[in-house]
């Protein structure tokens, strides 16, 4: 009994209880965070595998999740812990509540405490809430439909910072132009010094009412040092010596009431600019002949959407011919939005002679400043035309455009506009025009091969084979091979030589055969054109071939070549 | 016999719409469909053409022009992922129409997924041509190229005359390489899949429950290659190291 007390005594305590029960935990890594700065949850589970039930989450977005886990065997005991992390951005300002999650570990469901986290204002106290925040600005609260206002994001941090990446709002309902340079300062906001930095774009709404641009997100590593004296001499991410942590930012949405223009009571159609424009305009020379040229600039300048200026219309009499240019723009944009002037240049040629006047030329705009719209006019422009020695007539049939340029040079087309072009309207576009499924396709390329195939056949039983002159080629050919594979010296192998000699006569006669005497290989090449030199050399050479066949002696090796090759040449010579 | 002759007519002229009509109606019904599509899309209401367009696209018809419409309404509609990936469908049978190139080129610059590899550069120089010639005309060059081949070869079989074999040569080159590059576009629709990402936003995931760690997220419109297929999820590949798992129905299969 004794024995078996101290066995359950030591089983005991080597195989400790494994009934152990799970136990959950949830804690935040700050609990006062700025707008639009996030925050760490973590929820660490120990004693079995669990899940997290993130559903009553209500004032948080979650932006990413990981999980870790580590089992830990301490004086034989055995410890898994699992950690939930949860990067979190708060949803709105004040007081944000983590409740009660539910984890589900193994058979037991377990809860956490409820974390409830301060939301301040960005830039405004906080544990270190401060050190880090965006900001996102308009210049303007309530702007004019074509207005242009400047849409900025600022960065403000008091930590070294890496891998930042902006995903600026969609703008949808603007034209956009994002301003290149972007701007890098110091600034002191509370008595704390912060490093800025700032990226602008300038917005033109095209359309009225309640535009809502979304929130600007950026993505970012903080670069933490690592606490360790050594490092000092290397601190450098680059080495590997600092820690990231990476960071993200959301700046709050802006609801814009965009004011549509008021209804246009002025003469003629209004132009479309929005914003403070001026107009001037010039001629050239205010004394000429009848179909000379002379031209009218008109430039409208000042700050607005200047590129979308269109031709001024100018009253011009009606003896008057006037060709219109190519508009020259310089118009830039910056953090004040876009600013310059366009051009537009007339050529004016006067057909008669006499006192003329040439305008006013006129021109409206909106001004977002005052909310009416503007008129600017400039001119009349006095014209004083002599005669000429060409008649009117003679100058209506002879003038031409002026050449082209009036002293500007071409301009590169800048667009002013995107869109997708538009259908394609051919009844057309509703025939299926499937690719031909690979079967078919094979079908096709096999097919071609099978019928060429076929007729072969067909010519071969039809007896258009082969002619006879091809025949003793091939069989001339042949013969020539076996020879050039067999020992020399063999005596199979004259023939071999025999046959292909014959061959090649019967074939340059285009006849079949399998023997003849010397004399008719004479006979029979010269009268088919063969050198008669030539003709006496084949028969010869037929003569020692016969007599090396059927002398019965073994040939050496060197004769046995030399002969081959004599055959070879004298059938290459005799074939066509 | 007369009035038979001409009752008889008139059995075969109803026998021949009966037949007939059905075959009309189906076309004739698409043709309204696209007319009705391309009116809604100039008054503005780009659902309706989508729907339209759509109809007709899943009756089964594939022409490229008809999902460039569709690809218009979808972007117009503001879907850029089923816009992206109805361009990506056009392009594989029009590769060289400029409207199709233009407007794919606008759409994807409004991807917000930039890849940092580039892929198949090399590729596309050597084999310039499948930048031109959509899979059905390469096929059809490959058989065309086929035919005179072994025409070639027949006529030289015929009036047997040796000088015709470069000709065949020079036609059987071109030929093998249509034919290599045939079997490639099938090998590839095959076996190698690539989608577009349709919604706003799609989380990619270490595993196949919500719970699964997410990876990185995607955005709409962004194209990528499907690696392996479960029964509500795929496995895919946006660039190296960019792998992971998403749902299947936030992907277009191009």
């Amino acid at each position: 009994m004794r024995r078996l007390f101290f066995i359950l005594l030591l089983l005991s305590l080597l195989f400790p209880a494994t009934a152990i029960c799970a136990s959950v935990n949830a804690f935040v890594s700050r609990n006062t965070v700025s707008e639009g700065e996030s925050l760490t949850l973590s929820v660490v589970i120990e004693g079995e595998k669990g899940e997290v039930d993130l559903t009553p989450l209500t004032d948080f977005d979650v932006i990413s999740r990981s999980t870790n886990t580590s089992v830990r065997i301490i004086n034989t005991r055995m410890t898994r812990e699992v950690i939930h992390k949860y990067l979190l951005l708060p949803l709105k300002k004040g007081k944000a509540v983590i409740p009660k999650l539910t984890v589900t570990a193994g058979k037991e469901t377990l809860e956490t405490e409820p974390i409830i986290v301060r939301v301040v204002s960005e830039g405004t106290g906080g544990d270190k809430a401060a050190n880090l925040f965006v900001r996102a600005e308009v210049s303007e609260a309530a702007p004019w439909s074509g207005q242009q206002f400047l849409y900025t994001f600022k960065l403000f941090s008091r930590y070294r910072i890496a891998n930042a990446k902006l995903e600026k709002p969609g703008f949808k309902g603007f034209v956009v132009k994002e301003i290149e340079e972007n701007r890098n300062y110091r600034k002191v906001l509370n008595g704390m010094e912060y490093s800025v930095n700032e990226v602008n774009y300038l917005l033109i709404p095209i359309q009225s009412g309640q535009i809502t641009i979304d929130p600007a997100v950026l993505t970012l590593d903080l670069v933490q040092k690592r606490r360790n004296s050594f490092d000092s001499a290397f601190d450098d991410s680059f080495f590997g010596r600092s820690n990231l942590i990476r960071k993200v930012l959301k700046t709050m949405d802006f609801q814009l009431p965009v004011k549509p223009l008021p209804p246009f009571s002025g003469e003629g159609e209004f132009s479309g600019l929005v914003g403070k424009i001026d107009l001037s305009a010039s001629l050239e020379t205010r004394e000429l002949e009848a179909g000379g040229s002379t031209t009218l600039s008109v430039i409208i300048s000042g700050k607005g959407n200047i590129m979308d200026a269109g031709a001024p219309s100018v009253p011009v009499p009606d003896s008057f011919k006037v060709y219109n240019d190519t508009a020259e723009e310089k118009i830039s944009a910056d953090e004040s939005g876009y600013a310059g002037e366009k051009i537009f240049r007339m050529a004016v040629v006067p057909v008669k002679a006499g006192n003329f006047s040439i305008g006013p030329v006129g021109m409206n705009y909106f001004d977002p400043v005052t909310g009416a719209y503007q008129v600017r006019s400039v001119g009349p422009f006095p014209i004083r035309v002599t005669p000429s020695a060409e008649t009117a007539e003679a100058i209506a049939i002879t003038e031409t455009k002026p050449a082209k340029g009036l002293g500007q040079q071409g301009k590169t087309v800048e667009i002013t506009g995107r869109d997708i072009l538009g259908l394609k309207d051919e009844i057309t576009a509703i025939e299926d025009r499937s690719a031909l499924g690979f079967k078919g396709f094979c079908l096709l390329l096999v097919l071609p091969a099978a019928l060429y195939l076929m007729l072969r056949l067909l010519l071969t039983s039809a007896g258009k084979g082969d002619s006879p002159q091809t025949l003793m080629r091939k069989r001339s050919v042949s013969a020539l091979k076996r020879a050039k594979d067999c020992d020399p010296s063999d005596p199979a192998n004259f023939t071999d030589l025999y046959t292909a000699l014959t061959a090649a006569v019967f074939s340059r006669a285009g006849m079949p055969g399998a023997n003849i005497t010397g004399g008719e290989v004479r006979t029979l090449l010269t009268s088919c054109g063969i050198d008669e030199s030539i003709a006496q050399g084949a028969a010869e050479l037929l003569s020692e071939i016969e007599a090396a066949q059927y002398s019965g002696n073994s040939m050496n090796r060197d004769h046995g070549e030399s002969l081959y090759r004599r055959t070879g040449k004298m059938v290459r010579s005799i074939m066509i | 016999m007369k009035g038979f002759n001409v009752a008889g007519k008139v059995v075969f002229c109803c026998l021949a719409l009966m037949i007939a009509a059905p075959a009309a109606a189906g076309v004739s019904e698409n043709a309204r469909s696209f007319i009705e599509g391309g009116k809604r899309y100039d008054a503005g209401d780009y659902r309706g053409a989508m729907e339209r367009f759509e109809a007709i696209a899943d009756s089964g018809v594939v022409n490229g022009k008809l999902f460039y419409n569709l690809a218009n309404a979808c972007f117009k509609e503001g879907e850029l992922g089923r816009a992206i990936l109805w361009y990506e469908r056009a392009a594989k049978l029009l590769p060289r129409d400029p409207d199709l190139a233009f407007n794919h080129a606008y759409a994807t610059s409004f991807v917000k997924d930039r890849k940092e590899e580039s892929s198949g550069a090399i590729a596309a120089i050597i084999f310039f041509w499948k930048d031109w010639l959509s899979e059905r005309a390469v096929k059809a060059s490959a058989i065309a190229l086929n035919f005179l081949f072994w025409g070639i070869l027949a006529i030289a079989l015929f009036l047997k005359n040796r000088s015709l074999k470069l000709p065949a040569i020079l036609v059987l080159l071109p030929a093998m390489v249509l034919t290599l590059t045939a079997c490639y576009d099938t090998y590839r629709a095959r076996f190698v899949r690539e989608g577009v990402i349709l919604p706003e936003k799609a989380a990619v995931r270490s595993g196949l429950s919500a719970e699964s760690t997410e990876l990185f997220r995607l955005h709409s419109g962004t194209r990528i290659i499907i690696q392996q297929e479960k029964e509500t999820h795929f496995r895919i590949y946006f660039e190296k190291g960019k792998i992971g798992w998403i749902l299947k129905s936030e992907i277009g299969i191009i």
